[in-house]
């Protein structure tokens, strides 16, 4: 056992500390009241690698481990939960399962840009009607004469409007439910890839989330990604590294909580004294710094595993849930705390806990995650017994 | 970072298991209504469980804090009060080879080595002082080269067995804890020592938990521990670990439950189905099990510090706060699964709830761990 931080992890913590502070923060209220794409944040990123942070050297990636990842994105969350999730979708949700599963040729020509950051992934696996059901899907691949032909619409793609490569999936075989399910490299300048609907969010108001129509949109059949009908498999152990990158979202989130509210507890003055002299107070943030140093471990834990390249679906899912219920519990405590200041946009708490609510929605609901955590610990118990 | 078991972590946490599974649970059924028996004192000491970091060269097991909080963890999960027993034995066993003097060493450390002394206690805890730990009234007062002690005290876990106390007097009237307050060594046959009766407590039946008065007990000097005044932060260090090892009986009492949980729930059939097919039951178990792996990474932090002689004030009090707060929820929402079964002694989960509900009482409440908690977040030291 050893519980610390490399020289390397510490360095790209304190470069994204640095960056996130610097760069970030200031724009953090702009891109939420604007709901603002920041596209400069994102090339800055990609000159730090990091778009593409697990990604190998070779595909153009920074081939750091997965741990680095896991505190950078933390750190960048922490300024702003919307840079958090361009960040995540592109490294966990675009870089991962090219890198994963793609052809050498695949590798070449769409993780590499991924990876640098010349170009953004975004992932389109929900429908309108396919949501915590991912596995009904109704977009339809049909193979023709060396080409896919996919129809079907897509719903909350984040990343969606900017994006230049999505992963998309859809049915080869219509009559397997889940298991004609494939998954493909799209090109979003494609003919019949369009934009349909740009969604109003409660929060995240700086990333995308759009609608996606595929209409008779061809895709050559070399950007099928891993094997057709055999898609499932790919979503699925995407989304164990999608998990690990919201958890560390929620950790930013969870982070600034406090932060605001320490320093809030601090200088606010009642009763005269100090609000933090206050035991009401002084028990929230203790809770608040407890839940999360236990979300910390529970992300480092998953990410340790899946760097040591093991399944991690019970680690994934216990990292997300507790970790996107920690975010939701410290932003409330964070608006709490600042009291009637805590609803007004110009204090940060207000942004924090419309952000924090959808870290139990995306890449699998709180309920998902229960539902494989249970089927986890009742099949093997023995397990959980580290 | 890895945060696998060594080899060496393993064997102990096997052999823990081992000794819980074979030696342990045949007395369950009768810890429900006696105190642990002299036979099982004697098998724990031979063993090796009353001395598990010390140092193999002053005959302990020489653990690491890791390795330690796995066998309370083990122990706990199948009886808590041999668990809370053996815990607090090693916290003044961890005193004694921190602060002691190498001839305390020999004559206290060594009882508990040699098993002379089954087990240890320690006297803080007054009628007047709980949580207002510095707040005590027992007094020391010097007499040549002896103290006079007299005073009460309350809640003293083994008082029934333990052969020697560490007991913390006032040794002035300054008011601050810091330096009024000494520590003592004190054994148990010395005249004007009083052990008073068993507390009737809702759980952890099986363990001592005792009144004691001292009346004019005479000690000598050289039974002090460190110099006069430093007691408080004796108590203080001693509790930095006593936490860690309240958090790993938790995690044992919890692990214990849910397992009981899963088992009855697959077997359990309502409506037609067994209702670990019903999204209410499985909800329960999925909370469960991602906080006991939370609440297990929480106490492998504060006990790799503590291994690492590195501070773990703060990481020792969120996994005490953490684990002991789950451990209450999880017992409880265990006997949910259960239903009416849950409520019948017949059943282990009835035991879990009342036995669990004292970790988040001693060795420092709840509501003390988060003071610790937010003092230090509010200090400027305080990093997020």
């Amino acid at each position: 056992m050893n519980l610390e931080f490399t020289e390397e992890q510490l360095a790209v913590r304190q470069m994204a500390r640095d960056f996130a502070e610097k760069r970030v923060a200031p724009l953090a209220a702009e891109l939420d009241r604007e709901s603002r794409y920041p596209q400069e944040l994102v090339e800055e990123m990609a000159g730090l690698s990091f778009m593409g942070m697990c990604v190998p050297e070779a595909y153009g990636g920074a081939g750091m481990d997965m741990l680095s990842y896991v505190l950078a994105l933390e750190e960048i969350s922490t300024a702003c939960a919307s840079t958090g999730v361009i960040m995540s979708v592109n490294n966990s949700l675009a870089c991962e399962p090219i890198h994963r599963w793609g052809t050498e040729e695949q590798k070449k020509k769409y993780l590499t840009p991924l990876a640098k950051g010349e170009k953004l992934g975004c992932y389109a696996l929900t429908e309108p009607n396919a949501g915590t059901d991912a596995a009904n899907q109704q977009t339809k691949a049909e193979k023709k004469s060396g080409v896919y032909v996919l129809n079907g619409t897509k719903q909350f793609i984040t990343n969606g409007n900017e994006a230049d490569i999505a992963i998309v999936y859809a049915l080869t075989d219509p009559t397997k439910g889940k298991k004609g399910i494939s998954a493909f490299i799209v090109e979003t300048k494609s003919k019949g890839f369009k934009v349909s609907k740009k969604e109003k969010k409660l929060g995240i108001r700086g990333s995308s989330c759009v609608q996606l129509t595929l209409e008779n949109l061809e895709v050559p059949a070399e950007n099928l990604l891993h094997e057709e009908n055999d898609g499932y498999k790919v979503a699925l152990s995407t989304l164990e590294v999608g998990r690990i990158g919201i958890a560390a979202q929620a950790l930013g989130i969870g982070a600034a909580s406090l932060a605001s509210a320490l320093r809030y507890s601090k200088e606010r003055e009642q009763f005269g004294s100090t609000i933090s002299s206050f035991q009401a107070i002084q028990f929230m943030l203790a809770d608040m710094a407890t839940r999360l140093e236990a979300s910390r471990w529970l992300t480092y834990k998953a990410a340790s595993l899946k760097e040591a390249g093991q399944r991690t679906p019970l680690e994934s899912s216990q990292a997300k849930l507790y970790s996107s219920e920690m975010c939701m519990y410290n932003s409330w405590a964070a608006v709490q705390i600042h009291g009637g200041y805590g609803y007004i946009e110009d204090y940060v708490p207000e942004r924090l806990f419309r952000d924090a609510k959808i870290c139990e929605i995306y890449e699998g609901t709180s309920e998902v995650q229960r539902l494989l955590i249970a089927r986890s610990i009742m099949q093997d118990f023995s397990r959980e017994r580290a | 970072m890895n945060l696998n078991l060594s080899d060496d972590q393993i064997q102990i946490r096997d052999w823990a298991e081992k000794f819980a599974e074979e030696k342990l649970k045949p007395w369950v059924p009768a810890h429900q209504t006696q105190k642990i028996s002299k036979e099982l004192l004697r098998d724990l000491s031979s063993h090796g469980f009353m001395a598990l970091t010390v140092p193999e060269n002053l005959g302990g097991m020489g653990l690491d804090a890791v390795s330690f909080s796995l066998v309370i963890r083990e122990l706990a999960r199948v009886c808590a009060s041999t668990s809370i027993t053996v815990a607090v034995t090693n916290m003044i066993a961890d005193v004694l080879v921190r602060e002691a003097t190498p001839e305390q060493q020999n004559q206290f450390l060594k009882s508990l080595t040699d098993g002379r002394s089954p087990t240890a206690s320690f006297c803080l805890t007054e009628n007047q002082s709980g949580s207002d730990a510095s707040a005590l009234q027992t007094r020391a007062v010097r007499e040549g080269s002896s103290y006079r002690i007299d005073g009460e005290k309350i809640y003293v876990t083994n008082g029934a067995f333990s052969e020697f106390f560490l007991v913390m007097a006032k040794t002035s009237d300054s008011k601050r804890a810091g330096d009024s307050i000494s520590a003592f060594l004190i054994d148990r046959d010395t005249p004007g020592l009083h052990i008073g009766g068993e507390e009737d407590k809702m759980g952890l039946n099986a363990s001592s938990t005792i009144r004691m008065s001292f009346e004019n007990v005479r000690i000598h000097e050289n039974q002090r521990l460190q110099g006069e005044g430093e007691g408080f932060k004796i108590a203080m260090r001693a509790l930095d670990g006593g936490r860690i090892s309240v958090a790993s009986q938790a995690l044992g009492t919890a692990e214990a439950a849910l397992e009981a949980g899963i088992r009855y729930a697959k077997e359990r059939e309502q409506f037609g189905k067994s209702i670990s097919e019903f999204q209410a039951i499985q909800w329960k178990l999925a909370d469960a099990a991602t906080q006991i792996s939370a609440a297990q990474l929480l106490i492998w932090r504060a006990a790799y510090l503590k291994s690492n002689s590195k501070p773990h004030g703060l990481e020792a009090a969120q996994a005490k706060l953490f684990s002991t707060e789950m451990a209450a929820k999880v017992c409880n929402e265990m006997i949910q699964v259960f239903g009416g079964y849950g409520y019948i002694k017949e059943y282990p989960v009835e035991r879990y709830y009342r036995d669990v509900r004292v970790t988040a009482l001693y060795e420092g409440t709840s509501e003390i761990q988060r003071i610790v908690i937010s003092r230090a977040l509010l200090s400027e030291r305080g990093q997020i």
